[in-house]
């Protein structure tokens, strides 16, 4: 009798378990739907195809709209972020990243604008460190100036 | 008695020597780097008498074609999108056309439709919506449009039996007429320059 009950009891509560873990499936499968967001997270590192310099999550055309359509597809079939731009760098090539790939001569450009910078902070230091001169004292500051005057008191 | 002048240090002539190499350095650099990318792409220029450089394209259907390998028929290269305004009433007047060549001259011309910055599906779908039936096949990283330096869709370029460009349509045909009359005087040998 103290069996029976005790199976009755845990078949009662695997039901509990049960009712509790279903909503949440119901939950997380409505979840997989990509949202606007999601797909404008990868949208925006991408360009528009056809019209220059437009994100393609900015861009109107029928060909972005397109591209977002076979972005949320790949996001509801499961693609990461990564292999979604993979995938259009294989179709349409390096020029629809809105960031160019650190890779070969592409380098050139991310190496250029830190390189510049460096050069001018250290020039700007080499100034500021030069020892600064007074243009209405010069002839006291300018050895050469001091020299010549020291040299003419002398002959006087 | 003479006495040693000071040395001026105010203008280190070997700092400057220095900045001045360097900066002819930098320059030199930059302009070794973008030229090699300038010539790295190696693509020549697209020339109406000339020959375009060869490519080869695997069709939605999975068939590859080497353009070269379509020496001795008259070739109609056809760029195009299903985002194209203008793009849908084209393919049918190509198709047309093909269905027409077809019959008149079998064998002698062939048509290639190549998908620019398009969508695989919707390609799919505007080549099943319009009945097309010649080889297609999408513009895998943009190296076909920019071998034939295409501006926008759809565009047409047309060869001769020897691979030479003999003309370039910009915007879509209007009628069947209009594509038969560039491609008749090439299948009478009339064509060329």
């Amino acid at each position: 009798m103290k069996q029976h009950k005790l199976i009755q009891i845990f078949v009662l509560s695997l039901f509990v378990c049960l009712s509790l873990f279903l909503p949440v499936e119901a939950v997380r499968g409505q979840t997989d739907i990509p949202t606007d967001d999601d797909v404008n997270r990868i949208a925006k590192q991408l360009y528009c195809p056809v019209c220059e310099n437009v994100p393609l999550d900015e861009c109107t055309t029928e060909a972005c709209q397109q591209w977002r359509n076979l972005i949320r597809q790949q996001l509801s079939d499961g693609w990461t972020e990564d292999e979604i731009l993979a995938y259009f760098v294989a179709q349409f090539g390096d020029k629809v990243l809105g960031e160019p790939p650190r890779r070969g001569l592409n380098w050139v450009l991310y190496l250029i604008p830190p390189l510049v910078i460096l050069t001018g902070i250290i020039l700007l230091i080499n100034r500021l460190r030069r020892p600064k001169v007074d243009s209405t004292n010069v002839e006291e500051s300018d050895p050469y100036l001091l020299q010549i005057e020291q040299d003419l008191n002398e002959r006087e | 008695m003479r006495k040693e002048m000071p040395e001026k240090t105010s203008e280190n002539p070997r700092t400057k020597k220095f900045w001045i190499i360097v900066s002819i350095l930098s320059l030199v650099i930059l302009l070794v780097v973008f030229g090699l990318r300038l010539f790295s792409d190696g693509k020549s220029m697209l020339e109406m008498g000339k020959a375009p450089e060869d490519f080869s394209l695997m069709t939605f259907s999975g068939e590859r074609i080497q353009m070269g390998d379509l020496r001795g028929k008259i070739v109609l290269v056809n760029f195009w999108a299903s985002w194209c305004v203008t793009c849908d009433e084209e393919a049918v007047v190509l198709e047309q056309a093909w269905q027409e060549l077809q019959e008149k001259a079998p064998g002698e011309t062939f048509f290639l439709g190549i998908a620019y910055m398009d969508t695989e599906p919707a390609a799919r779908s505007f080549l099943e919506e319009y009945s097309v039936s010649y080889p297609n096949g999408p513009d895998l990283r943009g190296e076909i449009s920019d071998l034939y330096q295409v501006q926008g869709v759809p565009e047409t370029f047309i060869l001769d039996q020897e691979g030479i460009l003999r003309s370039i349509k910009y915007g879509p045909f209007l009628s069947v007429e209009e594509i038969l009359s560039l491609i008749n005087p090439l299948l009478t040998g009339q064509g060329g320059e």
